[in-house]
């Protein structure tokens, strides 16, 4: 084996161990970039539910009410607010 | 002399290429000793230097109305956490955090010093934002903040005996929290990270990463527009007449979902400590007492279908006192003579007396258990009394007049109104019921509960209707419970003011009653089955079920049929007479 062909065999070796180094990176880049994604997304759920509860809190009945009552809608079931007996039944 | 050149060249070159191979060899030979000898051990120290294992906590599942509206949640907060092994100053940082979060350092640091081996020691839960940013900040080897999903109770006081509250560390220990715990639980999952030299997460190891899964969702058949209302009327009625406390279920009569379940006294579940454990307890299923008259339509319907009497059948009523043995039976409104119907319109104890004797012990035991008395409903909630009935053969010749009016029985507010469900439900006898479906965090059903159609036929068709019309609607519209009646529906029930035992019998308390009312509406095709029960009123505003408990139940049917879109009543031809004259006049 000549000299030059030693150097080649060496470059080539060098380029593999380059070629390993670099996708050694980029794969650790996208595993970084895959749990910043995952947290990210755990962040998200959780303003999802955070969301979620302060909703259930505004659809309440007494939460409902009470900004019917601010806004000064008087929030009375029809039957209630009647004083006559016109729908009687008959048996 | 080049030939020698190119030879020493070559041989160099050989040289160069045998010395590469022979460290390359050795390197090889080096790596396979340490994988053959050492390589599990290496692995190991590396996987501990390198990897560490996050649990993933589930999200608890939800508990929601029949509208999807949620009664208990989940969402994230976040806590501060303390590795007393790895903190340099223990009262160096106690002094800090407790300048942070407003807590005495002395406080803190007993339980730094007593953590021992503990790696992980809450400080506190539930911090602010600001509060974790200042923690962040103050860079304190050893002290750090995390995220953890805690149960909150967006409605509060609402539905709380039943839904319950779970521990700190998110295990439901009372109501459908804890019933419900294997569902609404999940699983834990996990995330492997490979961490770099400075502990700094880096990236998900290859096959680490197992996602929890999220707990199921509990669906209830109860509707929290239907509960909230029964809730104001129970606080209302307990505020006016100065009771103890008071309950109320409403039940669909035709499937037995329960669509309100309310005890008064509750309690916030946000702050469960805050209560005594007496207030977590759902009265309506575990606290059976003497029904009083609101137990005689049951009686009176089981002697018809008995044809022991009949409509208009005239009973001597005694003028209010029957002397029946050695015992007198009195009548808070003495009356000379009472029809049938009467008997119940006005709620005699005497005629109900003379009734139970037609019917016999045995014929009675029959249909108090046939209604389901002296047992449990078989409501899918744990903790249910199955109520107090003694057997047969230790009933006496008290018990022949006792049960019709009443005594001598114990049952719980559900298996009231479920017999009550009876009368508007065609003689049928629903199994009541309060979960009605579990659903996966996608909201695909896992479960459905949805009971099939009831086939107890426990009265006739016939007895029922006439019974419900001719006597129960009566009690409403000229008997005691005129104060439930309204305007566009028919509403049927009946009143009792039933006196309150003595702790270990021997008679009554004086002046302690139990007023309750259970009615159904519309009469037509009965939609709600309500009973309100109020306890230990106070006798000088008032203490009898149509004063106390009636207008109660009037207001939950009233705001309930209009929630429900229930059409009203027929307008009768008179009416339409009296409105178009009205008009007329007008």
């Amino acid at each position: 084996m000549t000299t030059p062909r030693a150097l080649l065999v060496l470059l080539m070796m060098v380029a593999v161990g380059v070629t390993i180094v670099v996708i050694r990176q980029e794969s650790a880049k996208a595993a970084n970039r895959v749990q910043q994604l995952h947290h990210r997304k755990i962040v998200l759920e959780q303003d999802l539910w955070s969301r979620e509860l302060e909703l259930a809190k505004l659809r309440g009945p007494e939460a409902i009410r009470d900004r019917a009552g601010t806004l000064g809608f008087e929030v009375v079931p029809p039957a209630a607010s009647q004083d006559t007996n016109r729908g009687r039944y008959s048996p | 002399m080049d030939a020698l050149r190119s030879r020493s060249s070559n041989l160099a070159a050989h040289g160069l290429i045998a010395t590469v191979m022979m460290v390359l060899l050795v390197l090889v030979g080096r790596l396979i000793y340490i994988n053959a000898y050492h390589g599990p051990r290496l692995l190991s120290k590396v996987h501990r230097q390198q990897r560490s294992d996050v649990p993933l906590q589930p999200r608890r599942g939800y508990l929601v109305d029949a509208q999807g509206r949620i009664i208990a949640g989940t969402m994230p907060r976040k806590s501060v956490f303390a590795d007393p092994q790895l903190i340099p100053d223990k009262e160096a940082a106690a002094r800090k955090v407790g300048e942070i979060l407003g807590i005495d350092p002395q406080e803190i640091v007993p339980d730094f010093l007593a953590a021992g081996d503990r790696r992980f020691f809450v400080i506190r839960r539930g911090v602010s934002e600001e509060e974790a940013e200042r923690i962040g900040q103050a860079g304190i080897y050893g002290l750090g903040v995390f995220t953890e999903p805690y149960r909150t109770y967006p409605m509060n006081n609402l539905a709380a005996s039943l839904v319950g509250f779970v521990s700190p560390d998110g295990v439901g220990v009372s109501g459908l929290e804890y019933q419900c715990d294997s569902w609404l639980r999940g699983e834990n999952g996990v995330k492997t990270i490979i961490r770099d030299a400075r502990r700094k997460a880096f990236w998900l190891a290859d096959d680490g990463y197992r996602p929890a899964r999220d707990g199921f969702h509990v669906v209830l058949t109860i509707d929290l527009e239907v509960q909230a209302t029964v809730e104001r009327e129970l606080e209302v009625a307990v505020q006016r007449y100065q009771a103890e406390s008071a309950v109320a279920v409403v039940l669909n009569p035709s499937t037995g979902a329960i669509l309100a379940m309310a005890n008064y006294p509750g309690f916030d579940p946000n702050g469960y400590q805050d209560y005594g454990a007496d207030y977590y307890r759902n009265r309506t299923i575990t606290d059976p007492y003497e029904p009083g008259s609101t137990f005689k339509p049951f009686i009176a319907a089981a002697a018809l279908a008995e044809g022991v009497v009949r409509f208009g059948e005239v009973f001597d009523c005694e003028r209010g006192a029957w002397q029946d043995g050695t015992r007198t039976l009195r009548d808070h409104h003495p009356n000379d003579y009472l029809t049938f119907e009467e008997i119940l319109i006005k709620s005699s104890n005497i005629g109900m007396g003379k009734i139970g004797k037609r019917l016999g012990n045995e014929r009675l035991y029959k249909y108090v258990k046939a209604f389901g008395f002296g047992e449990k409903t078989g409501v899918d909630l744990l903790a249910e009394d199955p109520g107090i009935l003694r057997s047969l053969s230790r009933w006496n010749t008290y018990s022949t007049t006792s049960i019709p009016m009443g005594q001598e029985i114990g049952v719980t507010p559900l298996q009231l109104a479920r017999a009550f469900c009876v009368f508007a439900n065609k003689g049928k006898l629903v199994k009541p019921y309060l979960i009605r479906a579990v659903m996966d965090a996608e909201g695909r059903v896992v479960n459905d509960f949805t009971p099939s159609p009831p086939d107890t036929q426990v009265l006739p068709e016939e007895i029922v209707r006439l019974v419900k019309d001719r006597i129960l609607c009566e009690v409403v519209n000229q008997g005691g419970a005129r104060t439930a009646s309204l305007a566009h529906y028919q509403v049927f029930g009946k009143t009792g003011t039933a006196q309150i035992a003595k702790k270990g019998g021997g008679g009554y308390e004086p002046n302690a009653y139990v007023s309750s009312f259970v009615a159904a509406a519309p009469a037509r095709d009965p939609k709600l089955v309500a009973l309100v029960s109020v306890r230990r009123p106070n006798k000088a505003l008032g203490y009898y079920g149509r004063v106390v408990a009636a207008p109660a139940v009037r207001g939950i049917l009233s705001h309930g049929l209009a929630y429900l879109e229930v059409s009203p009543d027929p307008i009768s031809d008179e009416a339409l007479t009296a409105l178009s004259e009205g008009a007329d006049a007008d």
